[in-house]
């Protein structure tokens, strides 16, 4: 049995003529910028299904604000298949021609290495025009330059605190060395996080802060005997970020580092209990990118979504919920609307200029010394 | 063909679409996961592999490292714990389920089974937040003054074996409690009327007569618990990661196809060697319970 209700939701003429004129006065848009756009309306993928995997628990988000006009403005179809590290392996393991998405959200730590293994293609950024539209310093790398990716930030690695717990805050990652510290500490258990946040509170104890890419890139061996020696120091190891709110808010632990998004919103719902800040020193974000599966039929669609998903609406929902944005006037909006998002992200031309990813390259560098010391000699002594 | 051999053929054709499904979807993926583990890593992050390479590093590794053998060890040690308390603490609750009227039975086995249907991770949310910091566990302790300061019941080994007996439980009670309904009940009385108490009637009759049952309940828990992952993930910390924790953790965060490999490969030995190892006192039971 139809159901009517269903049937002139997906059918009814005003609705669809309102797309249409929707789409229209949208792609007029992107003709003479490039802000907020739904997809081109002139571009018709109609029959065909695009399956995208979303990184990040973007997923509910990415729903609200992009399956809905986007299928609406293709005629395409749009799967979202929402996980963490779990991409790549799929792709992987996928038939040759028949990738189990045509279209990834992933992080650096796996985007990198599979780009280097041939499994992504090139994209046309001319089909992008909203990367225009990113702050530059997001497009700064090697992968995004020779158009494999297109890169942007996320989270922030954030100091946060129990207040209930802490009697002078803490204002820097050195402060994590204080004795009040000592076994009440909560760090993440992936080492592209709290390695660097070791470097933070090394180079904050040999009184150089700001210079923690640095000490990874240059002096990686002081950096991991230092992770070593100040493990004692760390209560326990989180392994998600809805564990560690649930720690915090529970009293497991007195400080620690977090990712910005979940910190936001923790701290919304209790400010009374969660301490936060983003040190300017050392500062820095997760890498984010979107990439195209090399075999993937749908690439030209996977094309047009990218330039959706970066259009100003999309991106300042993604704000809303707490994440950064390197889209420059979403980012400045998005500020303006809340102080905690405003002290937490790049906004201005002058932070953006100063922004800095997690320093990545250097993990690639040394990956297996660092895995090795990292599991075997700071997570666990064995 | 015969009818004799029309007879011979039946089981074979029988059992013909299980063996198909089973060399299809195990012993198919075993051998492409064999292979996988004999790869050598590619460098500098998830490369996975290097295609047309032939090595046994990872089996090296994993073995010649404490780390390896301490994990291996660990995933046993746990997997004995977890199947032992799972059948001591599963053994009584299917005494008194065993002894309630039908239709309470109906409700108690129901009421065993309800963990099973709900979602893993919304069962061990509710155990973080039982074993929290601020926990009801954590109160209680606070309240009768055997600790001053709340106890980290989370990230730990105790909260590890906590929720992992929860989770395995389940299958001791659904085993043992047909086992002794099984019993005919004429032999307790029996016993009892010629002379011996409670206790002696179920130390003679009630448990030698069980025993079988509880032979099968232990090595059910001891394979499920030898394969434990959620548990150690979301209760535990890294000092609690068992083998199918680095399984995950190699081939999806690290990329590192064929240590995973390696690790699924040992995980499945160790549970052979495990249940291996378990025959011999499973035999005894058996046969203290008059099998075979």
């Amino acid at each position: 049995m139809k159901c009517p209700d269903a049937s002139a939701r997906a059918d009814g003429p005003d609705r669809r003529s309102f797309l249409r004129a929707a789409g229209t006065a949208v792609g007029a848009s992107i003709l003479g910028g490039c802000s907020s756009p739904p997809p081109p309306s002139g571009t018709d993928f109609r029959g065909r299904t695009l399956t995208i995997f979303v990184y990040s628990g973007l997923d509910k988000l990415f729903q609200e604000h992009f399956v809905e006009p986007f299928e609406a403005g293709t005629g395409a179809k749009v799967v979202l298949d929402a996980g963490w590290w779990d991409s790549i392996g799929k792709l992987k393991a996928s038939p040759k021609g028949q990738p189990a998405y045509d279209l990834v959200l992933t992080d650096a730590t796996q985007g990198y290495p599979a780009i280097k293994s041939g499994m992504f293609r090139q994209i046309d950024f001319d089909r992008v025009p909203n990367h225009k539209a990113l702050a530059p310093v997001a497009l700064d790398n090697w992968v995004a330059k020779e158009r494999y990716a297109v890169t942007f930030h996320e989270s922030a690695m954030t100091l946060v605190w129990d207040r209930r717990q802490v009697g002078a805050e803490p204002s820097g990652w050195g402060d994590l060395l204080r004795g009040d510290f000592n076994r009440k500490l909560a760090l993440y258990d992936s080492f592209y996080m709290s390695l660097y946040t070791f470097a933070c509170m090394k180079v904050a104890a040999d009184g150089k802060p700001g210079t923690a890419h640095a000490a990874v890139a240059g002096d990686l061996g002081g950096v991991l005997d230092f992770a070593r020696c100040e493990r004692d120091r760390v209560r326990l190891w989180w392994p998600t970020g809805t564990k560690m709110a649930q720690d915090l808010l529970q009293g497991a632990f007195a400080a620690g580092n977090a990712h910005s998004v979940a910190v936001l919103r923790t701290v919304k719902d209790k400010p009374e209990v969660v301490g936060f800040t983003t040190p300017d020193a050392d500062r820095a974000f997760v890498q984010l990118m979107w990439v195209i599966p090399a075999d993937t039929p749908n690439a030209e669609l996977a094309e047009v979504a990218i330039d959706y998903l970066l259009s100003k609406d999309v991106q300042t929902a993604v704000a809303k919920r707490g994440a950064g944005t390197s889209h420059l006037e979403a980012a400045r909006e998005a500020a303006q609307a809340d102080p905690d998002w405003a002290r937490t992200y790049p906004h201005t031309d002058e932070q953006f200029r100063a922004m800095r990813y997690y320093p990545y390259e250097a993990y690639f560098k040394d990956w297996e010394r660092i895995k090795r010391t990292w599991e075997q000699e700071v997570l666990r002594k064995s | 063909m015969t009818p004799r051999r029309t007879h011979l053929a039946v089981p074979w054709l029988l059992s013909a679409p299980a063996a198909a499904l089973l060399l299809a979807l195990f012993a198919g993926p075993l051998l492409l996961l064999l292979r996988v583990s004999l790869y050598e890593s590619s460098d500098g992050g998830t490369g996975f592999y290097r295609p047309g390479t032939w090595t046994l590093r990872a089996y090296g590794e994993l073995l010649g490292e404490p780390f390896g053998r301490g994990t291996i060890a660990f995933t046993v040690a746990l997997g004995a714990a977890v199947a032992a308390l799972s059948v001591l603490i599963g053994y009584p609750l299917a005494l008194f389920i065993h002894a309630l009227p039908r239709r309470a039975k109906a409700l108690a086995i129901g009421a065993v089974v309800l963990p099973k249907l709900a979602n893993v991770f919304v069962v061990l949310y509710g155990v973080n937040l039982l074993l929290g910091h601020s926990g009801p566990v954590n109160r209680v302790l606070l309240a009768f003054g055997v600790t001053s300061e709340p106890l980290l019941l989370t990230h730990s080994l105790f909260g590890v074996v906590v929720a992992e007996t929860y989770l395995v439980l389940p299958y001791a009670v659904l085993v043992l409690v047909p086992t002794l309904d099984r019993i005919d009940p004429a032999l307790v009385a029996a016993a009892r009327g010629l002379g011996a108490g409670p206790w002696t009637a179920f130390r003679r009759v009630t448990l030698p007569l069980s025993l079988p049952g509880v032979a099968v309940a232990g090595q059910l828990c001891l394979i499920w618990a030898l394969g434990a992952f959620v548990g150690p993930l979301l209760v535990g910390g890294p000092e609690q990661a068992t083998l199918a924790v680095r399984v995950q953790k190699n081939g999806l965060e690290y990329g590192d196809w064929p240590r995973a490999a390696a690790t699924a490969v040992l995980s499945l030995l160790t549970v052979a060697v495990c249940v291996a190892v378990y025959a011999w006192p499973a035999r005894a039971m058996r046969r203290a319970g008059g099998g075979p």
